[in-house]
């Protein structure tokens, strides 16, 4: 096991049950960790030691742990598609994306809708392919675009099919919440940046950079979490979040460590921080 | 047709024998078939659209897997249009429309916070580059997400090999002496979804023998700020000191259906009860109940379900099925939607997500699977798959975590009269006495 003293700097942040002990291990940025996968896909654990007995002594991940004769890198790899395809299920490409975009917003469509910075027009949130077994049955390449109207708290959905380059159909809901987008995370950092609530984050940033004050969102690694407490148990004065579009942030350095900013909930719709558990103490 | 009077003993007691095995990559043989048809006709690759989607294999033992793939921001890796095609099967044998992860629920037992992995981050979204030396021998393909505006090397496609498919000494059609053994192997895919400090691999094991596995794997590093203590952590640095939390991965899987071509199948729980003592053993009774509403389904003691298709039978005029295999789940009873092994419900298409379901299409229906069993008739079933693990670190589970898998198995029942690998010498040997 680790020892303690063997560790990175630790960055810490949230508060929640830590009081006093501002120092924890450090997790270092993604890509280390990323390679020890293909190691790790051949371990398993005992089935009496881990109770997630799914994989036992399985032959496949033994195998793949690197039984002699095996190659050790892949042979082969695939380019993604590109351009557009007129039907099918593969995945989506980058023209087809921004096309679905486009389709879905012309002839002014939507412009009564709000983005995440309160700009005109609704805030772009996801792409998708619709699912196979729709009722109309064809083999027209659908496409389902979310959109997220702050102006209404309203998650919209347009079902675009590209074989027609048509909208076939709007659907519109309240309470929804899907991913952020990377937009939208990147309003949240902002705002958490420049809030009271984010002296911590600034405080643990400007440690694990060496003095550099933090001060907008570029210098972070982010990724976005949907909060929504119709969902999940959350604490009283963030029960909005649900109605509201909230997210949490998973929170990096640039090539740094990580700091756990996921006690802390930033509400895009009226542009407030909160926190899930009270603090106990600060930085 | 060949007989055979010298053989073992092949009845239904070694297939029911071989089930426990299934997790480790082979399916048991239901050892009972007729001679199978005449020579395979190539099997044609998927439809997908794009010829970089569609993923066709023949494993060394002669059945070929075809499907088509891609990355979904929310779900990750789908796999559509999924077919099995054993070695003497003129024609794939279409089995899953669609399968793919529904959700992906992580509370904390300190009470203190909850993650839902799927439907709040995305899997797709947090897909991250496979590296060569994590795919060996295989091919890795990308794919555009369209949340990051990159491709990514998103999916790793390889044959890895899983032991043993079966083993037996016994005589050959002249009468003497053969060992009959086999090893068998898997199409493997996989991609891995970066989730703050924790990873995901989601995979999918396509067996020879028609088994289909589908298992999550998380590893990473446990979460570097969540400590508690006694009863809701597990002290894993020196002394009694840092309780790293214990947590749930409450895993959905959403597969809709297309059983030989057809969105119409059935669906039958199976129950087993003790019914009196034998002279000899006590009697074990096994009933059916046909599920014609939908079903929000706990598991129990010998109760397993199967999906049984309208259109299709094998050569022994039995119709064909798929068999769910749970084994140990530990199902997280703080939350309704997760109180539940299996769900069975109507086929809609805005009904995506376990819990958290962000389709406008479908937003008076509530958000969350349980609410939708609703004593709707059950045409064109969508099985949701519920997995838990409860995890409570140790030691070893310090960075970088060891993978925990947890995942469930799709089995043939009576799809091929009887197991695709059965050597040609033994074809004969379908049902007593053949
Ligand atoms: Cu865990």
């Amino acid at each position: 096991m680790t020892d303690q003293g063997e560790c990175r700097p630790v960055v810490q942040t949230s508060t929640k049950g830590t009081a006093g002990r501002g120092i924890r291990r450090a997790l270092i940025g993604g890509g280390i960790a990323v390679a020890a996968t293909a190691v790790m896909i051949g371990i398993t654990l005992p089935r009496s030691a881990s109770g997630d007995d799914h994989s036992g002594t399985d032959g496949v991940n033994a195998a793949a742990s690197g039984t002699p004769g095996t190659p050790t890198t892949a042979a082969t790899e695939n380019a993604a598609p590109q351009g557009e395809e007129k039907t099918g299920r593969g995945p989506l490409t980058k023209a087809e994306v921004d096309r679905a975009k486009s389709i879905a917003l012309q002839r002014n469509a939507l412009r009564s809708a709000e983005s995440v910075d309160g700009g005109r027009g609704p805030e772009y949130v996801d792409t998708d392919l619709a699912d196979s077994a729709q009722p109309q049955g064809d083999d027209a390449r659908r496409v389902e675009v979310l959109f997220y109207d702050y102006g209404h708290d309203q998650l919209v959905k347009k079902t675009v099919n590209l074989t027609t380059g048509e909208v076939e159909q709007t659907d519109t809901a309240s309470g929804m919440q899907p991913p952020p987008s990377a937009d939208e995370t990147d309003q949240a950092a902002q705002l958490l940046i420049a809030d009271p609530l984010g002296k911590g984050l600034r405080t643990d940033f400007k440690a694990a950079g060496k003095g550099t004050e933090l001060t907008k969102s570029s210098q972070l690694t982010l990724r976005g979490i949907a909060y929504n407490t119709a969902e999940q148990s959350g604490p009283a004065d963030l029960a909005k979040c649900g109605k509201h579009r909230c997210v949490r942030l998973f929170t990096q350095v640039k090539g740094g460590p990580w700091i756990d900013t996921t006690n802390l909930v930033v509400d895009l719709s009226d542009r407030t921080v909160g926190q899930i558990a009270p603090a106990q103490h600060s930085h | 047709m060949r007989t055979s009077t010298v053989r073992r003993a092949l009845g239904t007691a070694t297939a029911l024998l071989l089930i426990p095995a299934f997790l480790a990559g082979a399916a048991g043989s239901t050892a009972s078939a007729a001679p199978a048809a005449t020579t395979a006709t190539t099997a044609a690759a998927a439809d997908c659209g794009s010829t970089a989607s569609a993923v066709k294999k023949t494993l060394p033992n002669g059945t070929t897997w075809t499907m088509c793939w891609r990355m979904s921001g929310t779900k990750g890796l789908v796999l559509e249009k999924i077919a099995y095609q054993p070695k003497n099967e003129p024609q794939p044998i279409k089995v899953l429309a669609s399968a793919a992860l529904a959700q992906v629920n992580v509370p904390y037992d300190s009470g203190q916070t909850e993650y839902n992995d799927l439907s709040d981050i995305g899997f797709g979204n947090t897909a991250v580059n496979i590296g060569a030396s994590e795919c060996p021998g295989g091919t890795i393909s990308f794919a555009y997400i369209a949340q990051q505006q990159r491709n990514v090397k998103a999916l790793c496609t390889s044959v890895l090999p899983h032991g043993y498919a079966y083993r037996s000494d016994i005589y050959d059609n002249a009468g003497n002496p053969k060992r009959y053994t086999k090893q068998g192997d898997d199409l493997v895919l996989f991609s891995v979804s970066q989730l703050g400090w924790y990873e995901y691999i989601t995979q999918w094991n396509f067996s020879d023998d028609g088994a289909i596995t589908a298992k999550v794997g998380a590893t990473g590093d446990l979460s570097p700020d969540d400590y508690s203590g006694v009863g809701t952590g597990w002290p894993i640095g020196k002394g009694n000191r840092d309780y790293s939390t214990a947590h749930y991965h409450s895993v959905f899987w959403r597969l809709n259906f297309d059983l030989d071509g057809s969105n119409q199948a059935k669906v039958q729980q199976f129950d087993t009860k003790k019914a009196g003592r034998g002279t000899g053993s006590e009697i074990l009774k096994t009933s059916s109940t046909d599920v014609t509403k939908e079903l929000a389904g706990s598991s129990a003691l010998r109760r397993w379900w199967r999906v049984v298709s309208t259109a299709g039978k094998n050569a022994d005029r039995h119709p064909r099925s798929w068999e769910l295999v749970q084994q140990h789940s530990d199902h997280y009873d703080a939350h309704a939607y997760t109180s539940k092994d299996v769900y069975f419900t109507q086929y809609r298409a805005c009904e995506q997500f376990a819990s958290g379901n962000s389709d406008p299409a479908c937003a008076s229906r509530g958000t969350s699977v349980n609410k939708w069993v609703n004593g709707e008739s059950l045409k064109h079933p969508v099985m949701w798959v519920n997995v838990g693990f409860h995890h409570i670190p140790r030691d070893e589970d310090q960075t970088p975590m060891p993978v925990h898998w947890q995942g469930f198995q799709l089995v043939p029942r009576d799809v091929t009269a009887m197991s695709p690998l059965t050597p040609d010498d033994l074809s004969g040997h379908n049902g007593q006495g053949h």
